[in-house]
């Protein structure tokens, strides 16, 4: 039997075809070898190939527990990982070329605003609602005042804060679905006095907003924020106020 | 050469954990770059809903924009129980999609709800869903009225007019499986850039009047402009069947004054 026919044979039992070339090349180097050193002690050429292709042994045995080694479910998957890991390189590029990654630097997954270092004029710090769990997020009031505006009413602000363990959503909507009633019956509502204005970042795990209510009469003592589809809502206690003569 | 040494030497098992794991990771980062974007539209409406606290989004109807041929972008109308809102699908690369705000139509007592698109800058359509029995067609009347004076100038030309701005544009729609109308918006004048200023002022006068209806949902629709609404619904023997009439906005002075 000549070397490729042993070759040929053995490699035959390998399922997996792609494989089939390199194991040929790592086959006939070791053949190679085996024969060179025969040769090098001495062993005449057609002697020394004939010794060596003995010593590979039988071929449909190699072949066989070749074939085990190469198993052509796990070669199919390392085929694919690596198409997978490449197409996806070229996808990202791609997206950036497009560019997605413009969009993706206008948000954050957390919030860089810093709202508490804003000084407000003659306002009262007041005691923050405890947080509330509603939908997918976390709901906190990290900063409350309450002040006087130039008409002499009153206007509250809250700063707040959003978290989501679900990072792919935004902050939820603080702007025009929200709501507030007072403690004398006073709606307020976006885009229509009284006014109740908000604003939220575009941030994904935590964001932060504010929300203020304008225009509160004096002697309110409670404001209540309601989200009516949400059904949630977050009472802030205000202090006595004098009305403004 | 010394770096690949360095490495320890990974058989085609390890290699294709290591492969798997840093193509999840790349996925990752795709979804990431891709801004977050659900991949069906359903996702994204869910997505965007939990920004709102609704739990059950139901889409009534996904009409393409009829804008322009690059953008690609699609009038999305939805309910939530009681609430209605629209919205506006974008596709972005490969198969990622969003869709932006919601805007909510204003609660309605009777089987019937009007709903704006999301904002536009040109309107190419109004929205009506409508809970009725045995409605197959309607016809919807949109009247525009506005108090508006147009300027244009440029190139050594000026042109200046009043209009009092009373249109009624006249629709005719179909529902949909799920009991939604599109009226489709067809500008009674329009605009023409080579066209002389004098000829181009009623054109921009629509386009303001359809600029403010646009405003509406935002409650910014200003103080010189009303608009009504009345869909008439039909049976199938040609008989009405509902009337349904609201007026949106109605901030009009009473006391205009100019001609056209």
């Amino acid at each position: 039997m000549e070397w490729k026919d042993w070759c040929r044979q053995a490699v035959g039992h390998v399922r997996f075809k792609p494989d089939r070339k390199a194991i040929e090349r790592e086959l006939t180097a070791h053949y190679e070898d085996h024969r060179l050193d025969l040769e090098r002690i001495g062993y005449e050429p057609a002697l020394a190939a004939e010794r060596a292709l003995r010593a590979m042994g039988d071929a449909d045995e190699v072949g066989r527990a070749l074939d085990r080694a190469h198993k052509p479910w796990l070669g199919w998957l390392w085929e694919v990982s690596r198409v997978l890991v490449v197409g996806l390189v070229v996808l990202i590029l791609g997206t950036a070329a497009f560019g997605g990654w413009e969009d993706v630097r206008d948000w954050t997954l957390f919030s860089q605003r810093h709202g508490a270092s804003v000084v407000f004029h003659a306002a009262e710090e007041l005691p923050c609602p405890a947080p509330i769990q509603v939908g997918a997020y976390t709901i906190a009031v990290e900063r409350a005042c309450y002040g006087e505006l130039e008409n002499g009413m009153g206007y509250l602000h809250l700063n707040a804060s959003c978290t989501t363990g679900q990072f792919w959503l935004e902050g939820p909507d603080l702007w025009d679905t929200l709501e507030a009633v007072d403690s004398g019956g006073t709606r307020y509502r976006y885009g229509r006095a009284p006014w109740i204005t908000g604003f939220k970042d575009d941030s994904h795990i935590l964001s932060r907003g504010w929300i203020t209510v304008e225009n509160i009469p004096a002697g309110t003592a409670w404001v209540e924020l309601i989200h009516p589809m949400g059904g949630w809502s977050i009472r802030v206690e205000l202090p006595e106020r004098e009305a403004r003569t | 050469m010394r770096r690949r040494e360095c490495l320890p030497r990974l058989n085609r098992r390890q290699k294709t954990v290591r492969n798997l794991l840093a193509a999840l990771g790349l996925l990752l980062v795709l979804w990431l770059v891709n801004g977050f974007a659900a991949p069906t539209l359903d996702l994204a409406v869910q997505w965007k809903a939990a920004e709102y606290f609704l739990e059950e989004p139901e889409i009534l109807g996904v009409y393409p924009r009829e804008i322009s041929q690059d953008w690609k972008e699609d009038d999305v109308l939805l309910r939530d129980g009681d609430v209605f809102a629209s919205t506006i699908r974008r596709h972005r690369f490969l198969w990622f999609q969003e869709v932006l705000e919601f805007w909510f139509a204003e609660p309605e007592t009777g089987p019937v709800v009007f709903l704006q698109q999301q904002d536009s800058f040109d309107t190419t359509a109004v929205y009506v869903y409508a809970d009725l029995e045995g409605d197959v067609r309607a016809v919807c009347d949109l009247q525009l009225r506005s108090d508006i004076t147009v300027r244009i100038s440029g190139d050594g030309q000026q042109a200046s007019r009043h209009f009092d701005w009373d249109e009624t544009y006249t629709m005719e729609g179909t529902p949909n499986e799920n009991g939604l109308y599109r009226f489709a918006v067809q500008m009674k004048y329009p605009r023409d850039n080579r066209a002389s200023y004098e000829e181009q002022l009623r054109p921009m006068a629509e386009e303001s009047a359809f600029h403010s209806f646009q405003a509406i949902p935002r409650r910014a629709a200003g103080s010189d402009f009303a608009c009504d609404v009345t869909v008439i619904f039909y049976g199938a023997d040609g008989k009405p069947v509902y009337v349904y009439q609201r007026t949106l906005w109605d901030k009009l002075d009473t006391e205009r004054s100019g001609a056209s």
